[in-house]
C-alpha cells in the first residue's frame, strides 16, 4: 500500500512540475539568481551614474521651499512669473512660470532671493513684471528688501543653463543645474535637474562673491523709482 | 478489505494534499521573488525612459570625440585632466592626466587646434609649466596650442566644459563630477543641448575678442 502511495504522490508531483517547465509559470532559484546578479550590476551603474543626483522640478521645489536663501542664475527669469504675467517671451518656453508659485509662497515667509541676470532690455522687462507680480499684494511690501537683483554684463554671462544654490542654517549649501539636453522639449513635468559637487558649489559660491557689484545691483526702490 | 482501500484512497489524498501544498509553497515564494524583479525592472525602465540617459556619456566616448575634432576648446581652472601626472601630484591626483594621451596623440597630428580657457589666478603660471613639462617632447606644440588667460575675477565657469569642431559642426560637453567616481576613473560627461552648444560657442568668441591669443612659450617667458 505504501508503494501504491509513493508512486501516485510521485507521479502527480512530477507532472506538476513538467506543467510548470511547459507553462514557463515556475521561476526556479537559480534563474532568480542570475536576474538578481544582473539587476545588481544595473543597480550599481545607475548608482554611479549618479541618477539619484537627478532630480524632477517637484523635487528641486521641496528643496527650495525648506531654503532660507536662494541664488539664481538664469538668463531670462520666466521660471519665476507665470505666463499670463510675461508680455514678451524669448527662448525656451518649457519652464515657464515653473517656479512662479514656489517664490510667492517663499517670499512671504521672508525667505531671501538673489538674481544674476544678463544685463538687457528683456530683463530688465522682466524684473518689472517680477515686481508687478510678486509684490502686487500689500503684505508682501515688508519683503521687498529681501530680493536683489544683479544685472551681469552680456559678455561675462558665461553661464550656459539655470543655477539655482539653496543655502540654510542647518544644512550645507546645495546647488543645482538645469539638464535640458535630458529633458523633454515643451514638457514642464519632464525637466531635470543634477545636484552639482561641493566642489563646483565652493566655485558658484566664490563667483557670487564677485557678481555682488553694488554698481550692477537692482532692487524694489528702483523698481519704483522706473515705474 | 474495503476498508484498506478506503484508508489507502485517504492517505493518498492527504500525501498529496501535503505534497502540493509544499510545492505550491516554493512557487509562490518563487513568484514573490518574481514580483519584486519585476518591480525593480520596471523602476530601472521608468528612470531610462524618464531621461535621455543616451546624453550622459563615459570618458571613453568623450576621449573618442576628442580624437575625431579638428578644433578643441577647454573651459578648465587648471588642465589637470590634460597634463602627465610625472609625480609631482600626490592626494587627490586620481584626475590628472585623464585625457593626457588623448591630447598628446592630437598633438602630433598638423591640423588640430588646441584652445585653452584659463582662470589668471595665482597658480596659472604652475599650470602653464605643467602643461609645457607634458608635451615638451613635442616640437611645434606652440603652434597648435592657444591660451586665453582670463582675469580670476571674471571667470564665471563652475565647471569644466569642452567644445568640440568637427566637419563645421559644434558638439559641446560638461563634466558631471557630481555623478562620477573620480578615484575609480568612471568619469561622466552631459552632452550640451543645441541651444546650449550655441551660447557656448558665443562665450568663446566673446572671450576670443576680449582677451589676447597666448601661446605656450609667451606665457612661460
Amino acid at each position: 500500500m505504501i508503494w501504491i502511495v509513493v508512486i501516485i504522490s510521485i507521479t502527480t508531483i512530477f507532472f506538476h512540475i513538467l506543467y510548470d517547465k511547459i507553462s514557463n509559470t515556475n521561476f526556479t532559484k537559480k534563474r532568480y539568481l542570475q536576474y538578481d546578479e544582473h539587476l545588481n550590476i544595473i543597480d550599481k551603474i545607475m548608482n554611479c551614474k549618479g541618477y539619484h543626483l537627478i532630480l524632477k522640478a517637484s523635487e528641486l521645489g521641496k528643496i527650495e521651499n525648506q531654503s532660507e536663501e536662494i541664488f539664481v542664475f538664469t538668463e531670462n527669469l520666466i521660471t519665476d512669473i507665470p505666463k499670463e504675467n510675461i508680455s514678451q517671451i524669448e527662448g525656451n518656453s518649457e519652464n515657464i512660470g515653473l517656479f512662479a508659485k514656489i517664490v510667492s509662497t517663499n517670499i512671504p515667509k521672508g525667505k531671501k532671493y538673489t538674481y544674476f541676470l544678463k544685463d538687457n532690455n528683456k530683463n530688465r522687462e522682466y524684473v518689472k513684471e517680477y515686481y508687478a507680480y510678486h509684490f502686487s499684494l500689500e503684505t508682501n511690501k515688508e519683503y521687498t528688501k529681501n530680493v536683489v537683483f544683479y544685472f551681469v554684463k552680456e559678455s561675462e554671462f558665461t553661464f550656459f543653463t539655470e543655477l539655482y544654490l539653496y543655502k540654510d542654517d542647518i544644512a550645507h549649501d546645495m546647488a543645482f543645474e538645469w539638464l535640458p539636453s535630458i529633458g523633454e522639449i515643451n514638457n514642464t513635468d519632464k525637466q531635470f535637474y543634477l545636484e552639482l559637487s561641493s566642489e563646483q558649489v565652493e566655485n558658484i559660491n566664490e563667483i557670487i562673491i564677485e557678481l555682488k557689484n553694488p554698481a550692477m545691483r537692482f532692487n524694489y526702490n528702483d523698481y519704483e523709482e522706473i515705474t | 478489505m474495503i476498508d484498506n482501500f478506503f484508508i489507502t484512497i485517504v492517505i493518498i489524498v492527504i500525501t498529496q494534499s501535503v505534497l502540493l501544498f509544499l510545492y505550491h509553497l516554493i512557487i509562490n515564494r518563487n513568484k514573490k521573488n518574481n514580483d519584486v524583479l519585476d518591480e525593480k525592472l520596471k523602476t530601472v525602465e521608468a528612470i531610462l525612459k524618464s531621461t535621455k540617459h543616451d546624453k550622459i556619456l563615459s570618458l571613453d566616448k568623450i576621449k573618442d570625440i576628442e580624437l575625431n575634432s579638428q578644433e578643441i576648446y577647454v573651459f578648465s581652472k587648471n588642465m589637470f585632466r590634460d597634463v602627465r601626472n610625472n609625480g609631482q601630484f600626490a592626494k587627490g591626483s586620481h584626475n590628472i592626466g585623464t585625457f593626457y594621451p588623448t591630447v598628446k596623440a592630437n598633438l602630433l597630428q598638423s591640423n588640430i587646434q588646441y584652445t585653452y580657457f584659463l582662470k589668471k589666478d595665482s597658480h596659472w603660471k604652475h599650470f602653464i609649466h605643467n602643461f609645457s613639462q607634458s608635451y615638451k617632447e613635442i616640437d611645434n606644440i606652440n603652434v597648435k596650442v592657444n591660451f586665453f588667460m582670463i582675469p580670476a575675477e571674471k571667470y564665471f565657469f563652475y565647471d569644466e566644459l569642452y567644445l568640440y569642431k568637427s566637419n563645421n559642426q559644434y558638439i559641446a560637453f560638461e563634466f558631471l563630477p557630481s555623478i562620477s567616481d573620480e578615484e575609480n576613473q568612471i568619469l561622466y560627461f552631459l552632452e550640451l543641448e543645441k541651444q546650449q552648444v550655441e551660447r557656448l560657442k558665443k562665450i568663446k568668441n566673446e572671450l576670443m575678442n576680449t582677451y589676447s591669443k597666448n601661446n605656450l612659450s609667451s606665457l612661460l617667458c
